[in-house]
C-alpha cells in the first residue's frame, strides 16, 4: 500500500482505494476504517482545525477532546454505511467533526432554553432535557450490559455479524471456529445467554420499549 | 428464544436482507404475535449492545492512537535538538565513531532491532466474566512491565490471540527471543486482521535479537516489503540498515 501524502495529513489509503477497501467489505472494509481513523489520529492538522474550531465556537480543551473522539466514532459509522462519496477525507473528517460541536453547542441550548419553556416543545424529534437524560441512562445501561452480559469472544462475534457485515464462514475462519455452522450456533448460544441476563435486570421492559423499532402495528378487527 | 428458523428470520429482517413478499408476511406475523415482535426487540437490544461496544472499543482506540502520537512527537523533537547540537561535531564524531568502533555496532542486529523496537505498553480493553480475571490480571502485569509474572496467565489461554501477542511481547521483554520467536509465528500462522501485521513485525526483532538472520528472517523481510503493510517503513529502513556500510566493517 502507498502512502498518500494528502495536503495536510498523511493518510494510507487515497479516496480512491478507501472507496474500494469499503465497497469490498469484511476484513478489507474493516482494515481500511480503522488505518484511516488511526491516520487521522495522528495528524495534527485534523487535531488542530477541531480544536480551533470548538474553541473558537464557545467549546472548551474538554469539549473540543470530545468532538474529536465522538467525531471519528461517528466517522467510522458513515464509512461503514459507505456514505463517503469520495474528496478529501481530512476534509470530510472535519466538517463531521464541526456537526457534532453544532449539535452539541444547539443541545445544550435547547435543554437552557427548554427547561424554562416546556410549551415550545411541540416537535416530536425536539430533544427535551427529559430525552436527554433518558439517552444517558440507555448508554450507562447498555454499557453495564456490554461488562455484565456478554464476554470478550461472544461481543466481537455479534460486532463482527451485525456491525462489520461478515458473513459467518468469514467469521468462523478469523475467530478460528471450525466452519459457517458453528459461527451460527456460537452466535445463538451467545444471544440466548445475553438475552438471559439482560431479562433479569429491573429495566428490561423499559430497555425493549427503547429500542429503535419502526414497525408500526395494524389492528386486525374482524378477521 | 424462538426455534432456529426463526431466529435466521429475525436477523434477515433486520439486515433488510427479506424480499417484499416475505418481509410482509413477517410483519404480518409480528401482528399476530406479539412474542413474536418481542423477539425483534431483543434482537434489536443486542445489536444495540454490540454498537455501544464497537463505540467503547473505537474510543479506547482513538485515545491509543492520539496517546502514541504524542509520544512520537516528543521523541521527533529531541531527535531534531540532538541533530542541531551535534551538527557542528559531526565530522569528528564519525572519525572517533569508526575509529573506536561506536558506530558499526548500532549495525549490528541487536542495535538494529534495539532502534526499530518500539514498546507496546496498552494492551486494550479486557472485558467479561470470572473466567476472564486470570486473563485481566495477566495484562495488569504486562501493564506494569512485570512480564514475567504475566507470562503463565497468558500461557492459559492458548486460543486467545490478544494474551498470545501479549505472550510474545513478554518473552520479548524478558530477553527470551526463542520463545518469543515461537510464539509470534503461531500468532502469524493464525492471520488474525488484528494482530498479524504485528506480530510479523515484533518476530522479525526477535529474529534480530536471536542473531538468525536465516531464510525464514529474510523471506519475512521481502514479504512485509512487497506487502506494503503498515510497517513498510520499518521493514525497509531494516533492510537498508542490514546492506549498510558500517556492517561491512563488523
Amino acid at each position: 500500500m502507498r502512502i498518500v501524502k494528502s495536503s495536510k495529513c498523511r493518510l494510507r489509503y487515497s479516496a480512491e482505494d478507501l472507496i474500494s477497501a469499503i465497497t469490498s467489505g469484511g476484513v478489507m472494509r474493516h482494515r481500511a476504517i480503522n488505518a484511516v481513523i488511526e491516520d487521522l489520529c495522528k495528524c495534527k492538522f485534523f487535531e488542530n482545525t477541531v480544536f480551533k474550531f470548538v474553541l473558537d465556537n464557545g467549546g472548551t480543551r474538554t469539549k473540543a477532546e470530545e468532538v474529536f473522539e465522538d467525531g471519528l466514532i461517528k466517522l467510522s459509522e458513515l464509512l461503514r454505511k459507505q456514505q463517503y462519496q469520495g474528496g478529501k477525507i481530512e476534509a470530510f473528517a472535519i466538517q463531521i467533526c464541526k456537526n457534532t460541536w453544532l449539535n452539541m453547542r444547539r443541545k445544550k441550548d435547547e435543554q437552557l432554553n427548554l427547561t424554562d419553556d416546556i410549551s415550545s416543545m411541540d416537535s416530536a424529534d425536539q430533544e427535551t432535557p427529559e430525552s436527554l437524560l433518558a439517552a444517558k441512562e440507555k448508554t450507562a445501561a447498555l454499557q453495564e450490559i456490554l461488562s455484565n452480559c456478554l464476554d470478550d469472544a461472544c461481543l466481537k462475534l455479534m460486532q463482527m455479524k451485525f456491525i462489520e457485515g461478515f458473513r459467518h464462514d468469514k467469521i468462523a475462519e478469523q475467530l478460528g471456529l471450525a466452519n459457517a455452522n458453528s459461527s451460527k450456533e456460537k452466535l445463538t448460544r451467545c444471544k440466548k445467554n445475553a438475552l438471559k441476563c439482560i431479562m433479569q435486570r429491573n429495566d428490561y421492559q423499559n430497555l425493549l420499549n427503547s429500542v429503535d423499532f419502526h414497525f408500526k402495528k395494524t389492528t386486525t378487527h374482524g378477521k | 428464544m424462538a426455534n432456529k428458523n426463526y431466529n435466521e428470520k429475525i436477523d434477515q429482517y433486520l439486515d433488510g436482507e427479506l424480499e417484499s413478499e416475505e418481509m410482509a408476511s413477517f410483519e404480518q406475523s409480528m401482528n399476530n404475535d406479539p412474542s413474536l415482535e418481542e423477539e425483534v426487540r431483543q434482537n434489536l437490544l443486542l445489536r444495540e449492545v454490540a454498537q455501544e461496544g464497537y463505540k467503547e472499543n473505537m474510543r479506547a482506540n482513538i485515545r491509543k492512537w492520539k496517546a502514541e502520537n504524542k509520544q512520537s512527537g516528543s521523541k521527533f523533537n529531541m531527535k531534531k535538538l540532538r541533530i542541531q547540537l551535534a551538527a557542528a561535531a559531526s565530522i569528528l564524531i564519525i572519525i572517533v565513531a569508526t575509529l573506536f568502533g561506536v558506530v558499526a555496532p548500532q549495525f549490528s542486529n541487536e542495535g538494529i532491532a534495539s532502534r526499530y523496537y518500539e514498546p507496546e505498553t496498552d494492551l486494550g480493553l479486557i472485558r467479561g466474566n470470572n473466567d476472564a480475571d486470570i486473563l485481566r490480571q495477566a495484562f495488569e502485569n504486562y501493564e506494569q512491565a512485570n512480564y514475567s509474572g504475566a507470562i503463565p496467565g497468558f500461557q492459559r489461554y492458548p486460543d486467545n490471540d490478544k494474551a498470545l501477542y501479549g505472550l510474545g511481547l513478554s518473552y520479548f521483554q524478558i530477553e527470551d527471543f526463542d520463545s518469543a520467536i515461537n510464539t509470534f509465528q503461531d500468532l502469524v500462522a493464525r492471520d488474525n486482521i488484528e494482530y498479524s501485521e504485528k506480530a510479523e513485525f515484533y518476530l522479525l526483532l526477535s529474529y534480530l535479537k536471536a542473531n538468525q538472520i536465516n531464510s525464514d528472517f529474510q523471506q519475512l523481510l521481502d514479504k512485509m516489503i512487497q506487502d506494503e503493510g503498515y510497517y513498510v517503513g520499518q521493514a525497509e529502513g531494516i533492510k537498508k540498515n542490514l546492506d549498510s556500510f558500517w556492517r561491512k566493517l563488523q
